[in-house]
């Protein structure tokens, strides 16, 4: 039944060209070159140190690394970054 | 992260929070709606800004995560508030400066009385100043209780019978009245009994009496010091003195004794010229430029000067044009004819400026010519028409009943 949802989904977002991220509640991610990043639609912090930072996701969890992380704003459905930003990881299914 | 200038009005403040949990503490507070922004990660724990008005509510999830919190600092207005509450004498003083500033600013000063065309003096500065007194212009006055400008004028030009016209304006803290007085015909100065005599030997070709009697006619011949209009009037019975006002015209003849050189001099310029230019400094002028060499024989310079100025103010150097023209000198011959004919021409131009624009010359008669030392030497009559009234006081002698009414006619 789960799956049979998911694939109506799937196939309205393509038949009615709607961007992914309103359809599958998925986070979507801003960056500008590598100072700033923007993620809207995250469901919480992980953790947080200078280094790294873990956002929790619908699905799965994003993990940023980089130096000298400052988290500029936060909202319960948005957050904005700001410092080197080195590398972001999507990690799928990985619950937590 | 809202607008900066809103939290710097709203106020808030720079925590330090020592935890192990923070993330925890951050989704907490971001759910609660607690608006937090700047967070930097330390040792011990986090670093964040808070709204002042947001600051009470962190109690809660502080106690839920057990964190402590240690304010760094205080930003924005309701702290500077606080501050000056503590400085109150601070606080009076610049209020009292800015309200001394706007309290001065809101006097007259200064009241500029300008009178222009004053040319009868009928107005004096004093007078207009008490007028302006009177309807509210003076020193150390408010400025809110002056009328508009223009209703202040006409005021004032009710009470200055003599100002054709009053203009008022107010510049900042002065007050520029501004004056044109009226010019008012002149009075006509009182006359004496008087009479019209002649002022020299001529023969009558006009008489026109405005007053008095007449006492010549056209083409009498009259000599200097005739009476031509009596300044007494009436019968025997009936006399009354008058100043007598006409105007009499006669011939008059007037001999001339002219001596023109035949040999002149006559300068006139070629048409050469050259430019020099100099700086100069006091009476030190240094050229700087015209360094050609000049063969003019005979020349004339002109100079014209230019103060240099920076801004307003004048440099003490001058810059100086100067035009070198070229001149030469010819000597001028002329002819017998020719002298006389201008002899005649200066004679005509004396006797122009000696008795005005009216005189008219009738007729001219060439007594004598004489050649003489290079010179030309002539005697000439002119006959010419002019203007012959003089006035003469009446004396007491000429009114015939001595206990007569002696009225002074204006």
């Amino acid at each position: 039944m789960q799956r049979l949802k998911q694939k109506f989904r799937k196939w309205t977002a393509d038949m009615l060209d709607l961007p992914k991220d309103v359809i599958f509640d998925l986070p979507r991610i801003t960056q500008i070159g590598n100072m700033q990043l923007y993620i809207e639609n995250h469901r919480g912090v992980i953790h947080f140190t200078t280094n790294r930072l873990d956002l929790k996701l619908s699905v799965g969890k994003l993990e940023i690394t980089g130096k000298d992380l400052v988290i500029r704003a936060i909202l319960p459905e948005e957050v904005f970054i700001e410092g080197i930003i080195e590398d972001v990881r999507y990690l799928q299914g990985d619950g937590n | 992260m809202k607008s900066h200038w809103l939290s710097i009005v709203r106020g808030y403040v720079r925590v330090s929070i020592r935890g192990k949990r923070v993330e925890l503490l951050i989704n907490e507070l971001t759910k609660s709606g607690i608006e937090i922004w700047d967070i930097g990660r330390t040792k011990e724990g986090l670093e964040l800004c808070v709204h002042l008005s947001d600051f009470f509510k962190l109690r809660t999830p502080l106690k839920k995560t057990g964190c402590r919190l240690h304010v760094l600092k205080r930003r924005g207005l309701p702290f500077f508030l606080a501050r000056m509450e503590q400085r109150k004498a601070f606080m009076i003083g610049m209020f009292g400066f800015v309200a001394a500033i706007y309290i001065l600013s809101s006097l007259i000063w200064h009241v500029e009385i300008r009178i222009e065309g004053n040319k009868q003096h009928a107005l004096s500065e004093q007078t207009v100043r008490e007028a302006a007194k009177e309807i509210g212009i003076y020193k150390f006055q408010w400025k809110f209780r002056l009328k508009d400008p223009e209703v202040m004028s006409k005021q004032l030009q009710a009470a200055l019978p003599d100002a054709s016209w009053v203009g008022i304006e107010l510049n900042g803290t002065n007050a520029l009245i501004k004056i044109i007085e009226s010019l008012k015909p002149e009075e006509a100065p009182l006359y004496n009994p008087r009479h019209i005599v002649s002022a020299s030997d001529a023969v009558i070709t006009d008489i026109i009496a405005e007053r008095g009697r007449p006492v010549v006619r056209v083409n009498s011949r009259v000599q200097k010091g005739d009476i031509l209009i009596s300044g007494i009037i009436g019968d025997e019975e009936h006399q009354e003195v008058v100043s007598a006002k006409g105007t009499v015209r006669g011939l008059v003849w007037h001999e001339y004794n002219i001596a023109v050189p035949l040999k002149g001099l006559l300068k006139s310029y070629t048409g050469e010229s050259m430019t020099r230019y100099y700086i100069a400094i006091g009476n030190r002028a240094l050229r700087i430029s015209g360094f050609k060499k000049m063969n003019f024989e005979h020349f004339e310079a002109e100079a014209s000067e230019k103060q240099l100025r920076f801004g307003s103010w004048g440099l003490p150097v001058r810059f100086v044009r100067e035009i070198v023209r070229e001149a030469t000198v010819k000597e001028q011959v002329l002819s017998p004819e020719q002298a006389s004919q201008t002899g005649i021409e200066h004679a005509m131009k004396d006797i122009e400026s000696k008795y005005g624009l009216d005189a008219v010359v009738k007729a001219k008669n060439v007594l004598s010519v004489q050649q003489e030392d290079g010179r030309i030497v002539m005697k000439v009559m002119f006959e010419v028409e002019r203007d012959i009234a003089e006035e003469r006081a009446v004396l007491m002698e000429e009114i015939k009943p001595p206990d007569q009414n002696m009225q002074n006619g204006q």
